[in-house]
């Protein structure tokens, strides 16, 4: 076993008992050794007090040597059960008396052996007496002691001293064993809060210590730092779940709870919502980021203030928002989605002297723990807003399994994957249409039309605009449509002369976002350089123009197309968002008045104001104007005579495939 | 430690206790003359120096009984330590020899030699019986050769429990633990005659006059066997502490003899009768 290996407490008490053992017979020995000193201390006493003693007696048996002193000196050593022997010497060193304990052992000592210091062998002590009488001195006494008596007691001591010695070890052992245990317990218990703490949960264990010393600022120092983790990995966890600008849940962190809701059993239905905002693109193109940016955490505040407190609420992409409404009902979800809605509807956003309204559609789907898997449910809720979108704006729609629309949310999947292949190599592909469009102030041989699409399935089966338009949209194709139908339609003209010379102008339609796209603009830039056309007769007949997003941006594009002879018009004007606006800023040449108002104007004298206004305004701007819808005679003839300059509809013809054309 | 001591004391007991108890501490004339030229062994001629000169067991010297007296016509007192310093040392006499003592054969001045031995720390005394008269009569060897004595290194020591003075003797009296015996002959015992100026015994002593420890054997004296002794002290209580005493502690010293052959615990009041009964502050019984 190594000794790093050992702990603290076990390594503590081995310490503690070594030092122990060590002192304890460092202790033992100085002890022995003072005993020994003590009791040879003593032995000299008792020697010399016994010398004393005798010393009158020896003194007359050297002076009077008589059998009967000798005797008596005799019988009294055998009182002093320490004397081995002694032996008495005359003035002249002679030995004259001597005495053996009866039974002792004789020692085989010599007169050198003693001298005026005691002296020690292991059993005796040997002690030389001088004795004296009146500073006369007339002769010596040597005594053997016997120190068998002082050894047994010394004996016996050490013994007492050596039982004691394991009881003391094993005492000493015990405490030490507590202090260590007292002095690791902090230790150990720091060691456990540690363990115990769960790094994953951000759950520190504190710790406490009443120590004021080294322990105490070790706990401090812990408890500090737990809690800078804790801070810090609370602020972590928060960034990490959390959409720094909306404040709300981030993606990770809604679908986490969203699968949570969907594992952890329980008994009430949960509600899942996904809100986008309508136009949104528009308002963050038209105002900028930092515009759309403010938006969506106005946005936000709304949802966070309409829907009850427990909902959980996450953006997941640039607009779009999760709402996880837990232990929820669809009726009552479905009350919280239209309050919102509503709210939204109501809303004004303002910014920089400019106000727009805004709206949302929202998809919702109720579930129980265990029905969905997360991608089913995400497919669903993905399929109800997608619904909810193809209604138009501020829709919501909830989510039913045998869903009619769900199902077209799954027509336009394939729809966008035919579209996809019709703008690649097929088999799937586009066909080009045009309808004529007639000048109404004038007679003309002249011909122009406008540029219309269809597309054709891998099975021969013709879509049309109303059927693909919709999910291209839905799918950011249209910019890719509108280039590809340009460059269709200049493949197909430019190799005929005759037709180019008939035609007066083409009117190509653009989605509004197609307007300011760069792919587009560079499309149409490598298309002036390549194609030989006649480009002042290209009419860009822009829809949606709420779509245009930056004015500004879209105004340079457009003074480059009329430098390069192209026009462009402004279509469905009258209908859409700030169209005021755009007409305002934007130099367009065309303005399209909406067929709505068109099919109306014979029985709605506004609309027919309307389409008059728009005229008499377009003509201030030195503007030409194009009337769409006219399906009879009645409406040919209340146009001519506003002044409308072109005219477009069944009545003066209807889409056929170009090739006719040519 | 105490334990090893005790169980070698415990054994020595086992072992010697019974020689003390009844050892015999004679020699009889056949024993010594098989060992005559033994080494060690010291033969002594207790008897006057004249019988000594005139002839003696061949190999023996002269110890003669007078010479263990102070003054033997004021009393029995033993020789004074550094007297018999030289008596011993001259003769080389120690405790590392073997010593045989005789006389004629009375055993009176073999038992006072051995006795003053015994007092003066001399561990190893026997004593020969009978004595120079029958050795003699066996045609062993003798002559009047003088050997050349060796001197040794003998240092007085006194085995104080051989002895006994006049106070000893006193405190006897009336100790329960102490018998005193009187070893003169009954008529002096009883008071009918004495040595001293007055008449009696020393109070509380008992009489064993030393003529019953005597035998004649085959017309030369002799010790009685230690078996025979054994019944005549019977009565004598081997507990207590025995005092002996005569008119010069002379013939006493052969009761001193048998009853340490008989394992008393004896000693032999020297300077006897003759003290105490010279010395008028002390009691006697009649």
């Amino acid at each position: 076993m190594k000794w790093q290996s050992l702990s603290i407490r076990v390594q503590l008490t081995l310490l503690l008992g070594i030092l122990l053992v060590i002192v304890q017979l460092g202790s033992l020995w100085v002890t022995y050794w003072f005993d020994i000193k003590e009791r040879k201390t003593l032995a000299v006493e008792q020697a010399e007090t016994l010398g004393r003693s005798l010393n009158h007696d020896l003194l007359k048996a050297i002076l009077n040597p008589q059998a009967a002193i000798y005797a008596d000196i005799s019988f009294r050593l055998t009182g002093f059960y320490s004397v081995n022997s002694l032996s008495l010497q005359d003035q002249q060193g002679k030995q004259i008396y001597q005495y053996q304990r009866e039974g002792s052992v004789k020692t085989s000592d010599t007169t050198e052996t003693f001298s005026d210091e005691p002296y020690f062998s292991q059993d005796y002590l040997y002690l030389r007496q001088s004795l004296d009488a009146d500073g006369y001195s007339f002769g010596a006494v040597d005594y053997v002691i016997d120190l068998s008596s002082y050894k047994t007691r010394l004996d016996e001591h050490l013994l007492t001293l050596m039982l004691i010695f394991p009881l003391e070890l094993l005492i000493g052992l015990v405490l030490a064993w507590w202090i260590s245990r007292t002095y690791t317990l902090p230790f150990t218990e720091l060691a456990g809060a540690m363990q115990e703490s769960d790094v994953e949960g951000n759950l520190f264990k504190k710790v406490s210590n009443k120590s004021m010393n080294e322990l105490g600022v070790l706990y401090d120092g812990y408890n500090s730092m737990v809690h800078q983790i804790e801070t810090k990995t609370g602020e972590l966890i928060h960034l990490s779940e959390h959409d720094s600008l909306t404040g709300l849940l981030n993606r990770y962190a809604i679908e986490k709870n969203i699968a949570e809701h969907l594992r952890v059993d329980m008994a009430g239905s949960h509600v899942l919502m996904l809100m986008d905002l309508d136009q949104f693109k528009l308002i963050n193109d038209a105002v900028g980021h930092v515009a759309g940016d403010a938006l969506l955490r106005q946005i936000s505040q709304i949802a966070v203030d309409v829907l009850p407190e427990e909902t959980l609420i996450g953006r997941v992409g640039g607009d779009d928002f999760y709402m996880l409404l837990p232990n929820s009902t669809e009726d009552i979800a479905v009350e919280y989605a239209r309050t919102l809605l509503l709210d939204l509807q109501e809303y004004r956003f303002v910014w920089e002297n400019g106000e727009f309204n805004i709206s949302a559609s929202i998809g919702l789907v109720s579930f129980n723990a265990h029905q969905y898997t997360m991608a089913a449910l995400v497919t669903a809720v993905d399929t109800a807003f997608y619904a909810a979108k193809r209604q138009g704006r501020n829709q919501l729609h909830i989510y039913r399994h045998d869903d009619n629309r769900v199902k077209q949310y799954n027509e336009d999947i394939q729809i966008s994957a035919v579209i996809s292949e019709a703008l690649q190599d097929g088999p799937a592909r586009f066909e080009l249409y045009a309808q004529d469009i007639i000048p109404l102030q004038y007679e003309t041989e002249k011909i122009s039309y406008e540029i219309l699409i269809r597309m054709r399935d891998s099975k021969g089966v013709l879509c049309m605009p109303g059927q693909f338009l919709p999910t291209a949209e839905r799918y950011q194709l249209m910019t890719e449509i509108d280039a590809h139908v340009l460059w269709m339609y200049l493949e197909a003209v430019c190799g005929q002369p005759q037709h180019m010379d008939k035609l007066a102008f083409v009117n190509i339609n653009l989605a509004g976002a197609t307007l300011n796209h760069p792919d587009f603009q560079a499309r149409l830039k490598a298309a002036i350089d390549k194609f030989d056309f006649p480009w002042s007769k290209l009419v860009l007949e822009v829809t949606e123009t709420s779509a245009v997003g930056n004015l500004l941006l879209a105004s340079d594009f457009i003074k480059y197309c009329r430098n390069n002879g192209i026009r462009v018009a402004l279509d469905d004007f009258g209908t859409g968002m700030a169209s005021f606006e755009y007409l305002k800023h934007l130099p367009f040449d065309v303005v399209k008045i909406d067929g709505n108002f068109v099919r109306d104007m014979l029985v709605d004298p506004v609309d027919h104001a309307m389409v008059s206004y728009v005229h008499q305004i377009s003509k201030l701007r030195n503007q030409e104007t194009i009337a769409e819808f006219i399906e009879n005679q009645e409406h040919l003839a209340a146009l001519k005579e506003i002044g409308i300059d072109y005219g477009q509809g069944y009545h003066l013809g209807k889409p056929r495939p170009l090739s006719e054309w040519l | 430690m105490q334990n090893p001591v005790n169980f070698v004391t415990i054994l020595f007991i086992i072992l010697f206790a019974p020689q003390a108890y009844a050892e015999s501490l004679r020699v009889s004339p056949e024993w010594l003359n098989n060992n005559l030229h033994s080494k060690d062994l010291i033969i002594i001629d207790s008897r006057t120096e004249n019988d000594y000169e005139i002839e003696h067991i061949a190999g023996a010297i002269s110890l003669s009984h007078e010479l263990t007296y102070q003054q033997k016509q004021q009393g029995g007192n033993i020789v004074e330590p550094d007297v018999m310093q030289k008596i011993l040392q001259h003769r080389g006499i120690d405790n590392t020899k073997k010593v045989v003592v005789y006389d004629g054969g009375e055993m009176f001045d073999a038992s006072r030699v051995f006795w003053a031995l015994e007092v003066y720390g001399i561990k190893d005394v026997k004593v020969l019986t009978p004595g120079y008269q029958y050795w003699s009569a066996k045609s062993y060897s003798v002559n009047s050769d003088i050997p050349r004595l060796e001197p040794g290194n003998y240092v007085p020591s006194i085995d104080h429990r051989k002895i006994a003075s006049k106070f000893a003797t006193q405190l006897a009296t009336n100790s329960p633990g102490k018998v005193i015996v009187d070893a003169r002959s009954y008529n002096a015992y009883s008071g009918k005659e004495s040595t001293a100026k007055r008449f009696g015994h020393i109070p509380s002593a008992i009489s064993i006059p030393v003529s019953v420890n005597l035998m004649k054997m085959d017309g030369v004296p002799s010790l009685r066997g230690l078996k025979e002794l054994a019944d005549v002290y019977a009565h004598l209580p081997k507990d207590k502490k025995v005092i002996l005493y005569c008119e010069v502690g002379r013939v006493s010293s052969t009761n001193y003899l048998i009853l340490r052959e008989l394992g008393y615990d004896v000693a032999n009041y020297d300077a006897s009768w003759r003290e105490w009964g010279n010395d008028l502050n002390l009691p006697i019984e009649k």
